[in-house]
């Protein structure tokens, strides 16, 4: 074997080598659902779960992956552990890809619904599998169904507390759909109303003491109650009455109770 | 070893190698897995079970009425928030289904809601897999649907709208709201119902098909009348008085038929009138004839402005009545119409007492709906004594119960 041979060897074995490690790469470098937890994580980033074209909505916009700590003001739970959960929306819908579809179609416009055999939802699923363990109970949801007063604080100082409590708490709960309050500054899409003046400006027909209840309203039914629109609910888990209280107290909703006559 | 020998090696190696490291795709082999169904099954092997509508839960309760156990508390509906209002629920064993009717009671619930004009949604039927009451399908019927009834025999289905705002128009046709006639009711859970819509009264409150699934009998709380329905040609067969009448006198004969239920052979027809208080037997011919009607007297202290509900003939030789306003029930002789037996019971033994059922060995179980703010409960009672003898709590407003027997 000469020189000239051996080093034709030895480049081919490199070679073939190199074919042999890169075959063995790219059979068994990633777990077998790779790709498919990669898709699911793709949709539930983005807005192609619904296959309208009025569709604002991704999973992440109302729901976080894992628990945060302090937990998050979205309106939806956080879904690691969701596969393993025995019912959703508060004890409302008893399986998951029905509290899917149920996201689909009231907030996300799409009528036409998932079934466990839809590429998108395996892809989904095999997403929300990876991110098991998370809670594994069902997550509290409870809407508050009549709509009351909300009272203001008797004291000056109290209600600026309440204001600069509930600037944070639109920061948290609000903003992410509707932007910077007054501006509407990244808010997501132009059908989302810019708070409050936009609302204000749609019931300027009521007085402030009704006006207080609508955004009452909005923000405990959402688009449900026969409110209409495609906002999410938020739970008395998510805000209490006083955390409500406070963001209108932000936005200046004060509502005097009796002013219905000066109106 | 050659180096073309060992390349092919090295290839082959390679192949077999990524074959058997190879996954598949996210369109391939996990569908199997996809969303897989952790539902609760109830069997009714070896055992009886009872299916409790409650319609301010939107639950179905499953309850063993052997172990007398709460099995579970299903979800039923299609609003993930608002109330979906389930009353009723069918059996329809033969294509392994069940059917539930979900009335969408008109809920004010802010003072902008009645601003905005408050608007009637639509009920719906609902077919679920008896099995685990997983949601197979669902038809979209009228407002204020009431109650539905299921032909075991026929395999139709009808639905009844208690559309008391129709009642408000000044002509008596336009009053009229439909019954919806789905032949056959699985149609609903295979996505291809026709449903076909017959004006039949005001407010029909209440239907029953008869033993072969031909004929509809329709409680018309509405115009006070009991109307038979042919279901293959939907058309009305006849028109009468739901219950007793005085001749010359409407103001006597008020009776305002509101429940409405067969016996368990299928041989008689059961009416249970709000005004007039009576609850009214009728054979099942196209034009019933009254056989007979019940009239609790009261006593004292339970006077006889108490409501009968849905009663059941739990032998040939008597009636009970659970009656509400004050919460009681009534046995009476069916042959006599003599009153054998009447008791009253508190709101924590059984608030709003709303329908007996009787199971194919003679047990009688109540229906009480509460308050309809705090949770309701089934109870079992002793067919003599009407003693309650065992109770089940359930969620909040249950009406009415079906049995699944062994």
């Amino acid at each position: 074997m000469n020189r000239r041979y051996l080093t034709r060897f030895a480049s081919k074995l490199l070679g073939s080598t190199a074919v042999f490690g890169c075959a063995l790469l790219s059979a068994c470098s990633s777990p077998p659902e790779a790709s498919a937890v990669e898709q699911g994580r793709k949709l539930f980033e983005s807005k192609a779960l619904s296959q309208s074209h009025l569709n604002d909505y991704t999973c992440a916009t109302c729901h976080d992956t894992v628990a945060s700590d302090p937990p998050s003001k979205k309106t939806g739970s956080a879904l690691a552990g969701v596969t393993l959960r025995p019912s959703f929306w508060g004890d409302q819908v008893g399986d998951l890809l029905g509290a899917v579809n149920a996201c689909r179609s009231n907030f996300m416009g799409d009528t036409q619904l998932l079934s466990p055999n839809d590429a998108q939802a395996r892809s989904l699923y095999a997403y929300l599998v990876s991110l098991e363990p998370g809670v594994s109970d069902a997550i509290p949801f409870t809407v508050v169904n009549t709509i009351e007063a909300l009272p203001r604080a008797e004291t000056a100082e109290g209600n600026a507390d309440a204001a600069n409590h509930g600037q944070l708490l639109y920061a948290q709960a609000c903003a992410s759909c509707h932007g910077s309050m007054h501006e509407g500054t990244g808010r997501l899409s132009s059908r989302v109303p810019i708070l409050p003046e936009q609302t204000i400006a749609e019931h300027a027909q009521y007085s402030h003491r009704v006006q207080r209840l609508i955004f009452t309203e909005k923000i405990r039914h959402g688009l449900f109650l026969g409110y209409g629109g495609n906002m999410p609910p938020f739970s008395t888990e998510l805000l209490s009455d006083q955390d409500v209280s406070d963001v209108l107290e932000a936005f200046g909703v004060l509502g005097a109770v009796l002013d219905d006559d000066a109106q | 070893m050659s180096l073309r020998s060992f390349e092919t090696l090295l290839s082959v190696i390679a192949t077999t190698l990524a074959v058997g490291c190879s996954s598949p795709t996210s369109n391939e082999g996990d569908s199997a897995n996809a969303f897989p169904n952790h539902r609760a099954t109830f069997s009714s092997e070896g055992r009886r079970l009872g299916y409790v509508p409650n319609r301010h839960s939107d639950t179905v309760s499953v309850l063993d009425l052997d172990a007398m156990e709460l099995l579970a508390n299903v979800p039923v509906g299609r609003d993930p928030v608002d109330i979906d209002g389930p009353r009723h629920l069918a059996l329809d064993r033969a294509s392994g289904l069940a059917y539930v009717v979900l009335s969408y009671p008109l809920s004010i619930t802010s003072e902008h809601a009645i601003a905005q004009g408050a608007t009637q949604r639509s009920g719906y039927v609902q077919a679920l897999n008896l099995s685990d009451l997983s949601i197979a399908g669902d038809l979209r019927v009228d407002p204020k649907a009431a109650d539905l009834a299921v032909s075991p025999a026929s395999g139709r289905l009808a639905v009844a709208h208690a559309d008391d705002s129709r009642s408000l128009q000044a002509d008596p046709e336009a009053r009229r709201a439909n019954l919806v006639l789905v032949d056959p009711a699985s149609s609903i859970a295979k996505g291809n119902a026709v449903p076909a819509r017959l004006p039949v009264c005001a407010v029909p409150s209440a239907v029953a098909f008869d033993s072969d699934g031909a004929r509809a009998f329709v409680a018309c709380k509405g115009e006070d009348s009991l109307v038979v329905v042919d279901a293959a040609t939907q058309t009305v067969l006849s028109r009468g008085p739901s219950g007793p009448t005085v001749p010359d006198n409407p103001a006597a004969s008020f009776n305002q038929p509101y429940a409405l239920v067969l016996d368990t052979a299928r041989e008689r027809l059961l009416v249970s009138n709000l005004v007039s208080r009576t609850v009214a037997m009728f054979d099942l011919s196209d034009t019933p004839n009254l056989l007979s009607s019940y009239h609790s007297v009261g006593t004292p202290d339970a006077p006889d402005y108490a409501v009968p509900r849905f009663s059941a003939l739990i032998s040939d030789s008597k009636l009970a009545v659970p009656y509400q306003s004050p919460n009681g029930a009534a046995l009476f002789d069916v042959a006599t119409g003599e009153l054998l037996l009447r008791v009253q019971y508190s709101d924590d033994e059984c608030s709003n007492p709303a329908e007996f059922t009787v199971t194919s060995d003679s047990r009688l179980f109540l229906v009480c709906e509460g308050d309809h703010y705090h949770p309701g409960d089934v109870v079992e009672l002793n067919p003599d004594t009407l003693e309650i003898i065992a109770s089940i709590p359930v969620e909040l407003y249950p009406e009415r119960m079906t049995i699944l027997e062994p």
